[in-house]
């Protein structure tokens, strides 16, 4: 067969595949808890959070439609989701496109990873919706710019947009982009962006977190709206307004660690510990074979993924912390070993063989991310 | 047997018990359906009934312990107890395959049998399949398969398949067939011991036979409206919720015909079997594919045979697929029949491993997506009951909803 029509099956099957992940996940459903995401907006001056809600709140000005309803916000939810694998698609194109031809079965390996541990985060009918959804959107634009070498200025924009869609883009899904740009040598103006990308999704940040004090969202405003949308079953009542606010912010001070989100956070952790064991040993490997003038950058390429973590000190939705956290290392781990890093392609190699001679049935470390689906917070 | 492999075979038998432990834990929530727990309501004492083994082993159970075991927890804890030692007896088949197999061709059957667990682990984990009855019918099938195999007390399997049919006489439809096509295969290719074989085939067809059909036409209780209560009381006390299976106690007890409100499960099985057959159409034609080349080899009218009960055995199912509604039960026993019945030809036919090696070492060549087939059918499982499984049950529920209108429910 030759390697075009190959490659089509490849696709058609991995699109195939999502599909698959979707229905064995979804539940046909969105939770009200997602609603604070289009009923916070700019309508009363500048808030955290408030940018999907503004721009849903002008389509629904300007068009016939009633946008402001339990249906249109779970038609746009799902048709976000179609996005979200639209762009997982495209990027597995780009990222096996861009291999070398001798890599691309071990960028192939990755992609595989990368399907079976993200794909189902969305589909759950209380993660569909989400600012992380929005978020994450964001973020593998961002990613695409990069890994396809495409418009470069856009991302400082996109930096922007993702830290209005909610202040904790910066923590999430900054240190990835920013790695990638500062700490690879693959682009001329990769470190301008990186640190404009920077400068910008900072200050856009602090704005945010100032404004989430002094303009939070106004809880009967929930509430009314809530209720208007869901046809007065807007079922969160008065303590889901409540909290509202804190939703839109991305510092919470919520350590409340040992409750139901933080025990399954920690199974959820301990059931990934194959992988981070394999990981851990890939970067051992790794750093004894960087020459000393790359050493620095790599190593903080290692650790940046950790910075992560810092957002479960904050908020009690631990599992989209460990999404991001998840996405940070595969991300890194293919678009290095498309864009040919010459340590990074070596040691994927090995280690990808190494597990191939050492591991019977090494599939297993592909098929045991799908058995755990769908993540859901 | 390459003594070589030996740490590799030890490595592998620790992953698949890891393996299953975590998809038994990801599935297992302590709830099961009421029908695993009625079940264990009915025993001989009410006369030698259907379905009626697995409730005297447990009411046994509770005459020799000292502390009642016929409650809710004593029930919840007999189906955990009778789950743990299935699966030491699907472990002690695949190390014995294993042990078995040369290291070269290990690669394949290990994928083969790992799909096996997989789906047995998650399936009987569930709460719809947790204690179900299957689990024990795979079980015997499984210790025929190791005596066959192992060549010892063969004449067992006379006595383990009718112990299985008195579990449930669906026995001879969905798991006796890996039994008898291992048996059709001893008699075609072992001559030395053909008449023995014969006889033992002979003997547990019969017997089965006969059980089969007094079960199923003559067993129910004569008495039934008179023990309904008493019975239906007991069922409720094992439920951790205090339901009991109505529709199973009014078959077994008081001889109602299920079949004519029946008809929309059929239409919804229709159609999720379909909708099944067309995801799964890459390993139907794979499937076909080695059998092709399998008949291609053989030349003897008798070999030609002995393809055709192996690679046809399942077609056993055929009455369940037509008459009962369980479809996820069914492909359960058809995906394990396939598995148990591959993995031991291939340690007994050079021919067959050779065929299914050239394959899917061709496949792995040709396709550079071929780890994709190995992620792929992870989705569909666990297998479900009415529904086969959470996919088509869902893609069915819409097609129906939209398009089809089926059914109603």
């Amino acid at each position: 067969m030759n390697s075009k029509k190959n490659s089509l099956i490849l696709y058609g099957f991995i699109a195939l595949i999502f599909i698959m992940i979707y229905f064995r996940s979804t539940s046909f459903a969105l939770g009200y808890e997602n609603f604070i995401v289009y009923i916070n907006n700019y309508d009363d001056g500048f808030r955290a959070g408030g940018l999907v809600g503004a721009v849903w709140g002008f389509l629904d000005s300007v068009t016939s439609w009633d946008l402001m309803s339990y249906v249109w916000v779970y038609r746009i939810s799902k048709i976000m989701l179609v996005i979200y694998y639209a762009l997982m698609l495209l990027i597995i194109v780009i990222a096996i496109r861009k291999s070398a031809k001798e890599d691309k079965k071990y960028t192939q390996i990755m992609v595989y990873l990368f399907i079976a541990l993200v794909a189902s985060m969305f589909c759950n009918f209380i993660s569909l919706g989400s600012f992380d959804m929005y978020m994450s959107i964001i973020m593998l634009l961002s990613f695409i710019l990069l890994l396809s070498g495409k418009a470069l200025f856009l991302i400082p924009i996109l930096s922007i947009v993702g830290v209005l869609i909610h202040p904790s883009y910066l923590i999430k899904c900054m240190p990835l982009i920013i790695v990638l740009l500062l700490c690879t040598k693959t682009y001329k103006a990769g470190k301008i962006m990186g640190i404009i990308s920077l400068i910008v999704s900072a200050v856009a940040f602090v704005l945010s977190e100032v404004f989430a004090f002094l303009n939070p969202i106004n809880t009967n405003e929930v509430l009314i709206k809530g209720n208007f949308m869901t046809e007065g079953t807007f079922d969160y009542g008065e303590h889901y307004a409540l909290i509202a606010p804190s939703k839109c912010s991305a510092i919470t001070f919520n350590w409340s660690f040992f409750d139901r989100a933080g025990v399954n956070l920690i199974l959820y952790t301990v059931a990934l510990i194959p992988f981070v064991i394999i990981m851990i040993q890939f970067f051992r490997r790794l750093n004894s074979s960087l020459d000393k003038q790359d050493s620095l950058r790599y190593k903080i390429m290692e650790i940046m993924g950790l910075v992560i973590i810092v957002e479960a000190f904050f908020k009690a939705d631990f599992i989209f912390v460990l999404y991001f956290i998840i996405m940070y290392y595969i991300l890194m781990l293919i678009y290095l070993n498309s864009t040919k890093d010459k340590y990074y392609v070596a040691q994927i190699k090995d280690t990808i063989e190494g597990l191939k001679q050492n591991v019977p049935v090494s599939y297993v470390l592909l098929i045991y991310p799908m058995i755990l689906l769908p993540m859901a917070r | 047997m390459s003594k070589l492999n030996y740490n590799n075979k030890k490595l592998y038998m620790l992953l698949m018990i890891v393996l299953a432990v975590i998809c038994f834990l990801r599935y297992y929530t302590g709830d099961t359906d009421s029908y695993n727990t009625t079940i264990l309501a009915l025993n001989y004492t009410i006369g030698f009934t259907s379905r009626g083994l697995i409730g005297t082993v447990f009411l046994g159970l509770d005459k020799i312990t000292p502390f009642s075991i016929m409650n809710a927890t004593g029930a919840r804890m007999f189906l955990l107890g009778s789950t743990v030692v299935f699966f030491i007896i699907v472990f002690l088949f695949i190390a014995m395959i294993i042990k078995r197999c040369e290291e070269k061709h290990l690669a394949k059957i290990e994928l083969l049998l790992m799909f096996l667990v997989i789906a047995l682990a998650t399936t009987f984990s569930d709460s719809g399949n947790f204690g179900r009855v299957d689990m024990y019918m795979i079980a015997i099938s499984l210790v025929s398969v190791m005596l066959i195999v192992w060549q010892k007390c063969e004449w067992l399997i006379i006595l383990l398949t009718a112990i299985a049919v008195m579990i449930h006489q669906g026995y001879v439809f969905m798991y006796y067939n890996i039994v008898l096509v291992l048996l059709l295969v001893k008699i075609i290719s072992d001559k030395s011991k053909r008449i023995k074989y014969i006889i033992i085939f002979a003997l547990s067809l019969i017997i089965c036979s006969v059980l089969f059909l007094y079960l199923e036409l003559f067993s129910h209780a004569s008495n039934g409206a008179e023990i309904y209560d008493s019975v239906a009381a007991l069922a409720s006390s094992l439920a951790s919720d205090g339901e009991f299976h109505k529709t199973l106690l009014a078959h077994e007890l008081l001889g109602v015909d299920l079949s004519g409100v029946e008809h929309e499960f059929h239409m919804k099985n229709l159609a999720e079997i379909i909708l099944l057959s067309v995801f799964l159409l890459p390993y139907i034609i794979m499937f076909f594919k080695v059998m092709v080349r399998t008949f291609k080899k053989v030349e003897s009218g008798a070999d030609k045979f002995m393809y055709l009960a192996v690679y046809a055995g399942s077609l056993t199912m055929l009455p369940d697929y037509l008459i009962k509604v369980d479809y996820g039960r069914w492909v359960m026993s058809t995906v394990a029949y396939y598995v148990v019945v591959f993995a031991v030809m291939y340690i007994w036919d050079e021919r067959f491993k050779t065929v299914l090696v050239s394959y899917l070492d061709e496949v792995k060549q040709r396709y550079s997506f071929y780890p994709l087939l190995i992620l792929y059918p992870v989705l569909f499982v666990p297998f479900l009951d009415v529904n086969i499984d959470s996919i088509t049950a869902i893609i069915g529920h819409v097609a129906n909803r939209e398009i089809l209108h089926w059914w109603t429910f």
